[in-house]
């Protein structure tokens, strides 16, 4: 299962984004996606997936250009999860490399739950964003943004000192 | 490159673009990357504290035969979401049912037993332990750990038997044993005469001789029939002999040596053995079933590989005197000559068993004019080098290792060469 959705995910990204970059007129920067894209398909059938991590690198900030072209946001959000879907299922299915299949089904199901419920969680939060409107200074929203920075900080690194 | 310190670099940069240009779309793109972040760890992996017990259903198998390990794992700590455990394999065991890799979750105070089978070609393997991974379900984060599980296995040479092996030392030792000693005593076949000593058998006196010598009585002498001391030398040589492709021929050297080593102890002999190889090891001499295990373990760990100069290659004068009988076992070299020759000055009897390179290489290569020609002159080169040998007194069985070592000990070894009966005795 892993491998489809993979696959999947690396085509919708390529797709979208050089879709979106050729119909406003960015030709070249959507032939450099497509090609980035097919490279990823090509050496991830070929087993070889070292530059998994620039791809994923390119095509979120090839993404996150998009929002400053007239683009719709759900177009901008299906590419980064679609990115970040394929660059953690690259590292999945190295991680399943030489297990047995009755140790890949049941690690296939609890890495889709999780990934289903981090997406979902992320999906609501940004709908709930369009709907819920709070209204606060630039200030605050500017201590908030940079305690967000402080905080994600924090996690990076306890996370790395934990592992 | 560390999947959290890429995770961070995006998120900052989503979340900065975001307070630059004060769109709330961009810093919401940021949310599922962050959200990601946090579950890795909000299940990330405590410290290990698992203990792992293996069971081998056999320690020592014959080749081809089957090994069934059993893993037991114990986990001491807090809950284990995902756990892969992998068991190292060396290349000569092949895993035919089950797998030495797992992936699994294992909850707290809880247990994991799994099994796999394995079958092995000649080799020996001491597992050393498991090595244990576990990570989040997303794999941010990432604990090792090398848990012991000790154990051994060995897969023995395959067995090739020859019924004898007709050797001719010089010296023998002083047990009775099968190899015509050069002096005369009790045995079966005729030594020569002597005069009648008191105690004689009757049975034993040569009336015809007797006859012809007045008042002196003659007794027939049998020769003595002993056992020897033998040193079988396995050249291991990686670069004579593994040929591309991992084509090696080191495993019929290995074969010849099972099969003299078994020949030779079943006589009687003392047989000790030297493998020169990845690492170079002497089986000291010794007599029996014992040595023969012994002997059976130096082969099962023998290995290719260059771990001294082959050169420098000496027989230690107390394991074997000179006047003993040196089996090499080795496709041989060109340079080897001054070797074997420097042996045979010092006073050792050598046999040669060297199985053939050149008709070996050439079995693997595609037929062509070329490859014809190649072949041609290694063997015209390889026919000079075993001529000289010959030539200096060394007997040298050519193998062509398509044909069975037990043909080839059949025709050429199981009775000594004529020549050899006058080197024995000293005349060139």
């Amino acid at each position: 299962m892993t491998r489809p959705v993979l696959l999947a995910s690396i085509l919708v990204c390529t797709s979208v984004l050089t879709a979106t970059l050729g119909f406003n007129g960015y030709l070249i920067h959507a032939m450099v996606i497509a090609l980035i894209g097919i490279a990823w398909l090509v050496l991830h059938s070929l087993n070889k997936m070292p530059l998994d991590w620039l791809a994923f690198l390119l095509f979120s900030l090839a993404s996150l250009i998009l929002t400053w072209l007239d683009v719709s946001h759900w177009l901008v959000l299906t590419c980064i999860l679609t990115a970040l879907l394929a660059w953690d299922l690259t590292a999945f299915e190295t991680k399943l490399q030489g297990i047995p299949p009755e140790d890949t089904h049941p690690m296939e199901s609890a890495h889709f739950t999780r990934l289903a419920l981090v997406f979902g969680v992320g999906l609501a939060g940004i709908v709930a964003s369009g709907f819920i409107q709070v209204t606060i200074t630039f200030g605050l929203a500017l201590i908030l943004a940079l305690l967000s920075l402080w905080g994600v900080s924090t996690l990076v690194y306890r996370l790395r000192n934990r592992g | 490159m560390n999947r959290i310190v890429l995770l961070a670099i995006l998120i900052y940069i989503v979340l900065l673009a975001g307070i630059a240009t004060l769109n709330g779309d961009v810093i919401g793109l940021a949310l599922p990357l962050v959200l990601y972040l946090l579950a890795g760890l909000w299940r990330a992996p405590d410290e290990l504290n698992l203990t792992a017990e293996r069971t081998l259903s056999e320690e020592r198998i014959s080749p081809g035969g089957i090994i069934t390990v059993t893993l037991a794992i114990k986990n001491h700590g807090a809950a284990l979401e995902q756990i892969r455990f992998s068991d190292p394999l060396p290349k000569f065991l092949e895993v035919i049912g089950g797998s030495s890799d797992r992936l699994v979750s294992i909850p707290a105070g809880g247990e994991f037993t799994w099994s796999y089978t394995v079958r092995g070609k000649r080799g020996s393997h001491t597992f050393k332990g498991i090595e244990a991974t576990t990570s989040d379900i997303l794999g941010l984060m990432k604990k090792r750990a090398h848990l012991s599980a000790p154990g051994q296995v060995l897969v023995l040479p395959g067995l090739v038997r020859v019924r004898h092996i007709s050797i001719l030392p010089r010296q023998t030792r002083v047990y009775s044993g099968n190899i015509p000693a050069n002096q005369g005593g009790t045995g079966i076949d005729f030594f020569g005469v002597r005069e009648y000593q008191i105690g004689d058998s009757p049975r034993h006196v040569n009336w015809r001789v007797s006859a012809r010598q007045s008042n002196i009585l003659y007794s027939n002498e049998y020769q003595q029939e002993r056992v020897a001391d033998v040193g079988i030398v396995l050249d291991g040589r990686h670069s004579l002999n593994v040929f591309g492709h991992d084509m090696t021929i080191f495993e019929e050297s290995v074969k010849a040596a099972v099969a003299v080593s078994t020949s030779l102890l079943a006589e009687g002999n003392r047989v000790g053995l030297f493998v020169y190889g990845k690492r170079s090891k002497w089986t000291s001499p010794g007599y029996g079933k014992y040595q023969r295990e012994r002997i059976m373990h130096a082969l099962a760990q023998a290995e290719t590989g260059e771990d001294q100069s082959f050169k420098s290659l000496t027989i230690p004068r107390r394991l074997f005197p000179p006047d003993s009988l040196i089996i090499l076992i080795s496709p041989l070299a060109g340079e080897d000559l001054k070797l074997l020759g420097s042996l045979r000055a010092r006073g050792y009897q050598l046999l040669v068993i060297s199985p053939d390179p050149v008709s070996f290489e050439t079995r693997g290569l595609p037929q062509s004019r070329s490859v014809e020609l190649a072949q041609r002159i290694l063997r015209l080169q390889r026919e000079t080098m075993l001529r000289e040998l010959r030539h200096i007194g060394i007997q040298v069985v050519n193998w062509d290792v398509s044909i069975p070592f037990e043909q080839i000990a059949q025709s050429t070894l199981s009775r000594p060469a004529a020549w050899m009966h006058s080197i024995r005795r000293g005349v060139r």
